[in-house]
């Protein structure tokens, strides 16, 4: 792993690059902001996990780039750019076309991702078949294609069942196909292991990241289990309380996690190098929108927290070149 | 499958002998028995005995009971000492017109309520959203006796647009014109109850995870509507179209009294007037009857469609 940034191959431009995306909404009729200031960046091959607690603003990030946002939920601030292009400047039914194009989704819940009173095969398929006006057969064809790609076993055989033939993490799969039935640039998954068994959820990792290598997705996985990403994201982003605590490289992030929050999010996964440094669960909860803490929002349960902590947002803090985090007081050295 | 519509059949046919039974007893509960009711209260005993035997009241209730099932199942309903007909003549008469403004207000109300229940599961949290789930509480709140006179008031009397009662005679037009109004009235309130039941059902299914994907795979609102959640959110829904035939029929006896559309539920106010009993209770099993078949249909209706989905 080299050391600095100078070293490292120019990488490629991303697919998708999210800047300063803030994201307003209401709840129990007050206006809250769910997400603030949040930049990333999708590229070709590499898989983004964003990683944070509950309400902390993942899926909504998830639902502003598929455009998917609740109603009253709005993105205020910031860009989403799609291949270099600012899609929130696009018209409506243009920004709804480039997604339906370049971006596939799955969500959590394998109990309702497909249509129970559709044939797996038609669903897998039905977009494509609309948009590309393929016939029958050609429909046919590429649905067994699809579930043949994510591993469905007698693909062809099972084109006619309906999902509630399927286990959860068949289903899954079959979702996953249906995403990329229209050859996708971009993957979003929220949180799809989350309701599966630990070996279906690492069964889904290890497809993801096949169908990744292979097809050059840029993939963003949202999880709020670190150490289900640890193995093969590329690049980590943590949030908490809708803003970026840290970001940057998997390998780096992981070597030496640079802020409090992370760490103890890691601290649920027993480290190595240093077992008996294992932190506990963190104290307390996280707070809900309409009650954000002004300066660092995990002041509260922080325990390096300080005075300036209370009042300062806290600026990036650069670690090892490859990635940054957002503390007054961040660790420095390794685990 | 075959099991599935054997099982619906047996609890159809339970409900008909529960039916039947609590019927007749009815009948045996009212005060005095029927003959008061045929020969007035202040009838002398003597007239009452005399005419308890010759109607065959004076038996043991067991007896009763029996000969009560025999005739129904002769298809024998009584006689009407009112209009001194057999009740099945009147049944003949009175039957078609009441099942033309109630299926006329039940399937308009359905179809109404299958377009505005999936506009309303879109809308979902929007205010306009909001706004139909109000008017579907004041629409069905609202006592058909007061739609049916504000309507023949404003459309008939004021506006001389449409006959303020009575079904018409002289060809279709006509017809049409004096069902307009009492079909309007009773629609109302069955399309506001349907299409919040629907509307829920559909917003319920918007949620889902399937539905998000298919915004982000890119389907029209059209498709997601018509081919996603209409197909999932419309079984219950046709369960709940049958199960609102007894209202629907409450609500027929309401119009058909304000409009002086005669048919069954214009035939059922004046026999309870009246103390008209063999009329009351034949109606009252017959549209027993017509309620539990219409449950049945839509049992059946859903077990077809669940059929190509769960052919196991
Ligand atoms: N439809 C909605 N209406 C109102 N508030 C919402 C809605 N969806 C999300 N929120 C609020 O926005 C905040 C962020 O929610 P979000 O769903 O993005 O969190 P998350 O990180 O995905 O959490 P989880 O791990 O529970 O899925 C939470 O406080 C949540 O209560
Ligand atoms: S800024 Fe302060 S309170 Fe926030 S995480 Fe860093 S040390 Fe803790
Ligand atoms: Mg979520």
């Amino acid at each position: 792993m080299p050391a600095s940034p100078a070293a490292r191959p120019a990488p490629t431009p991303p697919r998708l690059a999210v800047e300063g995306l803030r994201i307003d909404g209401r709840q129990q009729g007050r206006a809250i902001t769910v997400v603030d200031g949040l930049s990333f960046e999708l590229r070709p091959g590499r898989m983004l996990a964003l990683v944070g607690e509950s309400g902390c603003g993942k899926s909504l990030t998830a639902a502003a780039i598929l455009g998917l946002l609740p109603w009253g939920f709005r993105i205020t601030r910031g860009h989403v750019l799609l291949d270099g292009e600012d899609v929130l400047q696009l018209p409506p039914g243009a920004w709804r076309r480039r997604r339906a194009e370049s971006m596939g989704a799955v969500f959590q819940n394998p109990l309702t991702a497909l249509n129970p009173t559709l044939p797996i095969g038609s669903q897998v398929v039905e977009a494509a078949r609309l948009a590309e006006q393929l016939g029958r057969e050609p429909a046919r064809a590429r649905a067994q294609e699809l579930l043949e790609l994510v591993g469905v076993p007698e693909a062809a055989r099972r084109l006619d069942d309906y999902p509630h033939h399927f286990s959860g993490g068949m289903r899954q799969r079959v979702a996953i196909a249906m995403a990329l039935a229209r050859n996708p640039a971009i993957l979003v998954a929220d949180e799809p292991t989350t309701a599966l068994d630990l070996i279906t959820q690492a069964q889904i990792l290890r497809l993801l990241n096949r169908l990744q290598r292979e097809r050059d997705l840029a993939v963003l996985f949202i999880t709020h289990d670190l150490s289900l990403v640890a193995e093969y994201a590329d690049d980590i982003l943590v949030m908490y309380a809708g803003r970026a605590v840290e970001r940057g490289e998997a390998r780096a992030f992981f070597s030496a996690p640079l802020h409090p929050y992370s760490r103890a999010l890691l601290g649920a996964v027993p480290h190595p190098a240093a077992p008996e440094e294992r932190l506990t669960d963190i104290e307390g909860l996280p707070p809900a929108p309409h009650e954000y803490p002004p300066g660092c929002r995990f002041a509260p349960r922080c325990p390096r927290a300080g005075t300036v902590c209370r009042h300062e947002p806290p600026p990036p803090r650069v670690g090892d070149g490859s990635h940054e985090a957002f503390c007054h007081h961040p660790y420095t050295e390794g685990p | 499958m075959f099991a599935m519509i054997l099982r619906r059949l047996l609890v159809s046919v339970t409900s008909l002998v529960l039916l039947v039974t609590i019927v007749f007893f009815m009948i045996h509960a009212t005060p005095g028995g029927p003959a008061y009711s045929i020969l007035g209260m202040h009838a002398s005993p003597a007239a009452v005995a005399a005419l308890n035997k010759q109607m065959g009241l004076s038996q043991p209730l067991g007896e009763q009971y029996v000969i009560w099932w025999w005739h129904l199942l002769q298809g024998r309903l009584g006689y009407s000492y009112i209009q001194h007909t057999p009740v099945t003549r009147l049944l003949r008469i009175y039957t078609g017109r009441t099942l033309l403004l109630d299926l006329s207000a039940l399937g308009l109300a359905a179809l109404i309520a299958l377009v505005v229940g999936l506009v309303q599961g879109y809308l979902a949290e929007r205010p306009l959203g909001k706004v139909i789930g109000v008017f579907q509480i004041v629409f069905y709140a609202l006592p058909v006796f007061f739609v049916g006179i504000l309507l023949i008031y404003i459309l008939s009397i004021r506006l001389n647009l449409f006959p303020p009662g009575g079904i018409g005679h002289h060809g279709l037009d006509s017809r049409l014109r004096h069902l307009a109004l009492p079909v309007f009235t009773l629609t109302l309130p069955i399309a506001a109850g349907l299409s919040r039941y629907f509307g829920h059902q559909a917003r319920q299914e918007y949620r889902l995870d399937y539905v998000r994907t298919a915004r982000a795979r890119g389907l029209s609102d059209l498709r997601i509507a018509l081919h996603h959640v209409l197909r999932n959110a419309v079984r219950p829904f046709v369960t709940m179209v049958g199960m609102m035939i007894p209202a629907v029929f409450v609500g027929d006896v309401l119009t058909e009294s304000v409009f002086n559309y005669p048919g069954l539920g214009w035939l059922l106010w004046r026999s309870a007037l009246d103390q008209d009993y063999p009329t009351v209770s034949a109606i009252t099993l017959f549209i027993g009857v017509l309620t539990i078949l219409g449950n049945l249909l839509a049992d059946l209706i859903n077990s077809i469609l669940d059929v190509r989905v769960r052919y196991e």
